[in-house]
């Protein structure tokens, strides 16, 4: 026999119960819209002015970033960005001695009989005359040449 | 007094209610790619498999696709079948369990054509594209499938797929029986083999009544083709007029979506967008498009398409390639409502959904983008959009899976600008877990490196990662491996590393303002054959995992 307060009592703890689920079911404020970041602005940089390597076809292609002296050595420091397109090896040729660095992208370089994995980060050293040949394995790579041209203030 | 019949009555009802809401909250089915919209990726009823209980998974059936074509799609779980398409173009429905247990349910195309004819025109030949895909996803299926309920009258498998019959195979929706595989309607052609797109790895996301789902290039940048959302009546496989998003405006194309759309918690539409052709070199390239939704996070207005956000973290001019192959994260985490998704330059970016829009933040815009920035990125950027050369094509990224306000990724990574003698391939091979509400100088809760091959699909249930390792546009059938990861919460950490793994754990990685996380433990490592390339789907005490080298497996105790 149950009486009218424990019947209630009973009632009380199954709606409980369901508050419960409906909480464990139940969601937060969709989406909240907090303030902005603040952050600082990006300087706007312009865009690099690509041209074909001379001597290597439409599917390699330079952009002079910026030239360094190194009066001290009668040298400077040439600093290019060139881009490599998906598909066939291309031969990149070295006029001058110089470091090059994988910025993004993959690819395999071949440097006479030595062909080489690379992936972002790896960079390598051609000497002068050497002729380089990078297929990119991705959809494009991009390589950061660093080349020392001597003789010259 | 006695109980009266009245409450005897109503306390039967409320117990009813109880349990269709203890139901609601039981199902353990996997119904889509990510396991449904919010693509976490994460089984929220999963009673069997634990970090005890995985380390006993192994190989319970081995389903090989007839002449071993590739499983590039992820698997979906519902009504104890496991459905799946193959590049060979067949989608199969395989039983799940039981006595039948990895045998085929049925497949489509049939075997032999549905006499009288279906709705469809169905007939034996399989869904590819006649000529010119070139494209890893594909001249087959590479969509995944999402499982969905009152489609005219009938639980559907919904997925995209040329149209053997259709020009040589437009591309199209296709709503299948989930019980026989008969065709129920195809939709709409949405990437006519006329064109340069086709449904790539993009799978339906299902809200509103309509599956919104993208196309993407049939050759990869081979032309790079414009990306486009479509938004499909489930009723009747139409196109909705009304839903119009473009990646780009003209003239050059770009934008494709190889990712899937997800929902948010209000009903909109997230999708990540693929490169411009601004570094291409083609005839129609080198301009910048009006507009330019090229490689960002995009919240759409889900009745229209029309852009609420956008992000785009790296400025166009200097766009090498660095696509979101992986699809977006999207819903409520502890501190509010995020998208989230992985760049191929290995950046991960957070957004905050907000209600309404459209929303721009001056600090992220530049000249013709109005653009918004995200809550945060990892490694934590101080400006943004990037300009600068280093932002390519390092390797195709997966979403990673995200349980509470624990992200599982790989990518990211504070060395992500390789330290000399390192290089970005081994933040590819680290599986990082990430606390999206932590402030940055706390984002990183464990490191797991080292993985055999680059990571796959991850998802989670009960604080056990599960994740694929792959190689992209292997199909061969090379071994890999399907990891089951302990997080941190449920088995302390294997040994320590810091959170800069150039630097040696201990007081050099603190004294270098580093922290020094926790390797999780690896509870099994189970070697299969081929690229797992899609999301483990977890179910019912099991985990099934769809190979490059065209097995599908079940994997349990």
């Amino acid at each position: 026999m149950m009486t009218r307060a424990s019947a209630w009592k009973a009632w009380f703890v199954l709606v409980g119960v369901i508050a419960f689920f409906n909480a464990s079911c139940g969601k937060r404020e969709l989406e909240p819209t907090p303030p902005e970041p603040a952050r600082p602005a990006a300087g706007t940089r312009p865009a690099l002015e690509f041209r074909p390597v001379s001597g290597a076809g439409q599917d390699i292609q330079e952009a002079h970033l910026t030239t360094q002296l190194l009066p001290q050595l009668r040298s400077r420091l040439e600093i290019l960005t060139i881009v490599v397109q998906a598909g066939k090896p291309v031969t990149l040729p070295s006029q001058y001695e110089g470091v090059l660095e994988l910025r993004a992208g993959s690819l395999t370089t071949g440097i006479e009989d030595s062909r080489q994995a690379r992936h972002r980060g790896a960079m390598w050293q051609v000497a002068k005359g050497e002729r380089v040949t990078l297929q990119a394995s991705g959809e494009l790579a991009v390589v950061r040449a660093v080349y020392l041209v001597p003789g010259e203030k | 007094m006695t109980y009266s019949r009245s409450n005897v009555g109503a306390t039967f009802v409320v117990l009813a209610l109880i349990c269709l809401g203890c139901t609601g909250c039981t199902d353990t089915s996997w119904r889509a790619y990510g396991h449904d919209t919010t693509q976490f990726s994460r089984q929220p009823n999963e009673s069997v498999l634990n970090a005890s209980t995985a380390s006993t998974l192994h190989v319970l059936w081995d389903f090989p696709v007839p002449g071993g074509a590739a499983l590039t799609a992820s698997p979906s779980v519902y009504d104890n079948t496991v459905y799946v398409g193959s590049l060979n173009g067949h989608f199969y429905a395989i039983y799940a369990s039981g006595a039948n247990q990895g045998q085929i349910r049925w497949q489509y195309p049939p075997a032999a054509a549905p006499n009288p004819p279906d709705p469809c025109g169905t007939t034996t030949a399989a869904l590819l594209i006649a000529a010119g895909s070139g494209n890893p996803s594909g001249p087959g299926i590479a969509s995944s499938a999402a499982v969905v309920s009152s489609v005219a009258g009938h639980t559907a498998v919904i997925f995209g797929a040329p149209d053997p019959n259709s020009n040589g195979g437009d591309g199209r929706l296709w709503a299948l029986d989930e019980a026989t595989g008969q065709c129920i309607w195809k939709s709409a052609v949405i990437a006519p083999t006329s064109g340069t797109s086709k449904i790539g790895y993009s799978s339906p996301a299902i809200a509103h009544g309509r599956a919104y789902v993208g196309v993407s290039a049939k050759r990869p940048d081979a032309p790079i083709t414009v990306g486009k959302v479509f938004a499909i009546d489930l009723a009747s496989g139409a196109l909705d007029p009304s839903f119009n998003f473009s990646a780009v405006g003209g003239p050059a194309p770009g934008g494709g979506i190889w990712s899937s759309p997800a929902i948010t918690p209000s009903g909109n539409v997230v999708v990540t967008t693929g490169n411009s052709c601004i570094h291409e070199f083609g005839p129609s390239c080198n301009v910048v498009p009006s507009p330019d939704y090229t490689n960002s996070i995009l919240k759409l207005d889900w009745h229209n398409g029309n852009v609420l956000w956008q992000v785009q973290p790296v400025a166009i001019q200097h766009d090498f390639d660095p696509d979101f192959a992986a699809s977006p994260i999207v819903g409520q985490v502890s501190c509010g409502s995020l998208a989230i998704s992985i760049q191929k330059d290995g950046y991960v970016h957070a957004v905050d959904i907000k209600t309404g829009g459209p929303f721009s933040n001056p600090a992220c815009s530049y000249a013709g983008h109005s653009l918004e920035c995200p809550r945060w990125s990892f490694p934590p950027v101080a400006n943004l959009p990037f300009q600068d050369d280093g932002h390519g094509d390092s390797a195709f990224k997966r979403q990673g899976a995200l349980d509470g306000d624990h992200l599982f990724i790989a990518g990211g990574g504070l060395d992500l600008e390789p330290p000399p003698g390192h290089t970005e391939q081994e933040v590819f091979t680290r599986l990082h877990s990430l606390n999206v509400c932590a402030s940055d100088a706390d984002r990183i809760r464990w490191i797991l490196p080292n993985l055999p091959q680059n990571a796959g699909g991850v998802s989670v249930a009960n604080g056990v990662i599960y994740l694929g390792t792959w190689s992209p546009f292997d199909t061969s059938a090379s071994p890999h491996h399907l990891l089951a990861i302990a997080d941190t919460d449920v088995l302390p950490p294997a040994s320590f590393i810091c959170s800069y793994p150039a630097i040696p754990s201990g007081f050099l990685c603190s004294s270098a303002g580093f922290k020094n996380v926790g390797v999780p433990v690896v509870v099994k490592d189970v070697t299969l054959t081929g690229s797992i390339q899609g999301i483990p789907a977890i179910s019912g005490g099991r985990v099934y995992v769809a190979t490059a080298g065209g097995h599908l497996y079940a994997l349990g105790q």
